[in-house]
C-alpha cells in the first residue's frame, strides 16, 4: 500500500508542520495564525454549514471559532492535536448555536406548532430548481431527501457522522471532539447509519 | 454471529476501526447474508453522498483570513496570547504588590494621626544638630499646641526636650 495515501500518515506529517506553526502563533505570530487559519478555514466552516445549514450564520460561526482559537492559544496543550482542538472548539460553537437557534424559535412560535415544521430551517439551495432538466432535478431531489434525512438525526448523531464521513476523524480523534467516550461515538456513527438507511429506503 | 453484531462489525470496519481478527468472521458472515451486505451498500452510498454534499458559501483561503484578521481587530482580540509562563509571572508579580499594599494599607491604618493634624501643611524643619555623638533625634508637631517639638534621646537613654512655636 502507498503509505503518501494514507490519511493515518498524512495527516501525521500536517501535524508537524501545524504544529511549528503553533508554536509561532502563541509567541505572537499573526501569519503563522494567518496560516493556520488558511489550512483550516474550509474544514471548519464546512462542518459549521453541515450542522447548521445557513451560510450566513455558519460564517459568522466560524469567524467567532477562529478568534475563540485565537484567544485560547496560550492554554492549548500540543499533545492533543490542533486540529482536534480546533474542530472541538467548532464543534461546541456550532451545537450551541443550533441550540440557541431552536430555543430563540419556539420562544416565536404559537403553542403547538414545532421548530422542524417550519421550511426555514432547511438548509439553502445552491440554486433554484426552477427550468432544469429532468435527471438534474431528479438529483435535486435526492440530495435534498439526504438533507432531510440528516436533519432528523439528533445534533450529537449528526456531528458524529459528520466528523467521520467528511473530515475522516478516527473514533479517538471523534471522542476528543465531542468529549465522549470512544464507544459512545461508535455507537452513534452505528445508529446514524441505520437511521439514514431507514429514512433513505428506496431513495437512488 | 447474529446480523446484529455483523452490522455493528460492518460499521467499524468501515471506519478502519474493526480489529484484524474479526474481520475474516464478519466476511464469513457477510459472504451468507444478503441483508447485511445490502446495509453496506447503503451505508457506503451514504457516505458518499456525505462527501458529495455542497457546501455553498466556502470562501477562498485568502478571504477567510482576511475576514479572520479582521474579526480579531474588531474585538480586540488581536493582542499576542501571553506564553503560560509569562503569564504566571505577571500573576504572581501582581499577587505580591497587592500584597504589600495590603500590608502597608493595614500597618498605617494602625498608627493613630489626628484629622487636624494630616489635614494641615506639614513643617518643615531644614536640620537638628544635637551635639551628642550616639543621640536620637525627633521632630513632630505637637497636634493640640500646634508647637514643633524637638525630642533627643541620647545615647545613655537620657532624654531632652526642646519646643518652640
Amino acid at each position: 500500500m502507498d503509505s503518501a495515501s494514507n490519511p493515518a500518515d498524512e495527516r501525521a506529517s500536517e501535524m508537524e508542520s501545524v504544529n511549528r506553526l503553533v508554536q509561532q502563533a502563541r509567541g505572537g505570530d499573526e501569519d503563522a495564525f494567518g496560516e493556520l487559519v488558511k489550512m483550516y478555514y474550509q474544514r471548519v466552516y464546512g462542518l459549521a454549514y453541515g450542522m447548521i445549514g445557513h451560510v450566513e450564520d455558519a460564517r459568522e460561526v466560524t469567524q467567532q471559532v477562529w478568534v475563540k482559537v485565537w484567544n485560547k492559544l496560550a492554554g492549548f496543550k500540543a499533545e492533543s492535536g490542533f486540529f482536534t482542538w480546533v474542530y472541538r472548539i467548532a464543534s461546541n460553537a456550532s451545537l450551541d448555536f443550533i441550540r440557541h437557534r431552536a430555543r430563540r424559535r419556539e420562544d416565536l412560535l404559537p403553542d403547538g406548532v414545532t421548530v422542524e415544521s417550519f421550511g426555514d430551517l432547511q438548509p439553502e439551495r445552491a440554486a433554484s430548481t426552477v427550468t432544469r432538466p429532468d435527471r438534474e432535478l431528479a438529483r435535486e431531489e435526492t440530495r435534498e431527501q439526504f438533507e432531510a434525512a440528516l436533519r432528523g438525526l439528533s445534533e450529537e448523531h449528526r456531528l458524529a457522522i459528520t466528523l467521520r464521513e467528511v473530515d475522516g476523524l478516527s473514533y479517538e480523534e471523534i471522542a476528543k471532539v465531542m468529549g465522549c467516550r470512544k464507544g459512545t461515538v461508535m455507537s452513534r456513527i452505528f445508529y446514524a447509519r441505520r437511521r439514514l438507511q431507514e429514512e433513505l429506503r428506496g431513495v437512488r | 454471529m447474529n446480523c446484529r453484531d455483523a452490522l455493528k462489525w460492518i460499521s467499524m470496519d468501515m471506519d478502519g476501526e474493526l480489529p484484524e481478527r474479526r474481520r475474516a468472521r464478519l466476511a464469513e458472515h457477510l459472504a451468507g447474508c444478503a441483508t447485511c451486505r445490502a446495509a453496506r451498500e447503503s451505508w457506503a452510498v451514504a457516505g458518499e453522498r456525505f462527501r458529495a454534499r455542497e457546501i455553498p458559501g466556502m470562501p477562498t483561503a485568502e478571504a477567510a483570513w482576511a475576514d479572520v484578521r479582521r474579526a480579531l481587530r474588531q474585538q480586540g482580540a488581536r493582542e499576542a496570547p501571553a506564553p503560560w509562563g509569562t503569564r504566571l509571572a505577571w500573576a504572581a508579580a501582581t499577587a505580591a504588590v497587592i500584597g504589600v499594599v495590603s500590608f502597608m494599607a493595614v500597618w498605617r491604618g494602625r498608627e493613630p494621626v489626628a484629622p487636624e493634624v494630616a489635614a494641615k501643611p506639614a513643617t518643615e524643619v531644614e536640620w537638628v544638630e544635637t551635639g551628642l555623638p550616639g543621640a536620637t533625634p525627633m521632630v513632630y508637631e505637637d497636634a493640640e499646641s500646634g508647637w514643633v517639638v524637638i525630642w533627643i534621646v541620647e545615647a545613655n537613654g537620657k532624654e531632652k526636650g526642646h519646643a518652640g512655636s
